[in-house]
């Protein structure tokens, strides 16, 4: 990697972003499977 | 919620991100072949990640409404819906990313290129299908014409995407006398990048996709309880 040239410091950045979005869908994931679990309680 | 069941069902979206954090760091530390383009040819694992997530996209929403067809059954009608909706969020980034990159390397945003307008009409068949499911009222009626339609515009889409592009020979996008689209002249190194963002970008609109779907039919669950 080109130090010299901080692009290392771009990547960290997109790097976050990317994990950010991914703990947003993972937390919407979960969301949504309690919700179909309560459903199904509730249908029971 | 940890057991087996539930991990080999879901492993794939953690997955997708982890594919793609590889795809970025690789994407902007190897070293690529010296072309006339320079670094922007680190695009190729970006932007065409959003082309095979629309062509991903739009495979699942044709196979939706196939299955409508021969099952009926309206949850296929809405997967389908889904599938061209997060399709189209797909294509407008990945033509939003093309005009980003044209402009710095052929000097203007569009050009009058089969691959450019190609994916624009295809695009547009698929704003069509939008329109067309608004302009029908009665459900099933609509599930059944969009259906129909719906197969006809994968097909359009292959034929303007897969197809059309191939053959044409007054182009400056890469890919068309040397086979793939995507693919060009990328050395072996490029491609060990390339391939798992692809698959990355994939399996993020899938997850997408499937977040959409499983909203709707919560949704559908509780206007049916409703209505009893």
């Amino acid at each position: 990697m080109e130090t010299e040239n901080k692009i290392w410091v771009v990547v960290a950045v997109l790097t976050t972003i990317l994990v950010g979005i991914g703990i947003y869908l993972f937390n919407l994931d979960r969301k949504l499977t309690k919700m179909e679990r309560k459903m199904k309680e509730e249908k029971k | 919620m940890f057991n087996l069941k539930y991990i080999l069902r879901n492993f794939w979206k953690p997955l997708s991100i982890l594919l793609l954090v590889y795809a970025i760091v690789a994407g902007f530390s190897i070293s690529i072949p010296d072309t006339n383009i320079g670094d922007t040819l680190r695009n190729v694992f970006y932007h065409v990640g959003m082309w095979f997530a629309l062509l991903a996209l739009m495979t699942s929403s044709f196979i939706h409404s196939i299955r409508y067809l021969s099952k009926g059954q309206m949850i296929d009608d809405s997967k389908a819906n889904e599938g061209v909706l997060v399709g189209l969020f797909f294509g407008i980034l990945g033509i939003i990313t093309g005009m980003i990159w044209a402009t710095f390397t052929w000097g203007v945003p569009w050009t009058n290129d089969p691959h450019l307008n190609g994916a624009a009409v295809s695009l547009l068949v698929y704003f069509a299908y939008q329109v067309l499911r608004s302009a029908v009222p009665d459900a099933e009626k609509k599930a059944r014409v969009a259906a129909v339609y719906n197969i006809f515009a994968y097909i359009i889409l292959l034929v303007f995407v897969g197809i059309l592009p191939r053959l044409s020979t007054n182009t400056l996008h890469p890919g068309s006398a040397d086979g793939n689209p995507a693919f060009g002249d990328m050395d072996a190194q490029m491609r060990l990048v390339f391939y798992p963002a692809i698959l990355g970008w994939i399996l993020l609109a899938l997850w997408i996709l499937n977040l959409r779907n499983r909203a709707r039919k919560i949704e559908s669950d509780l206007q049916e309880k409703e209505m009893e």
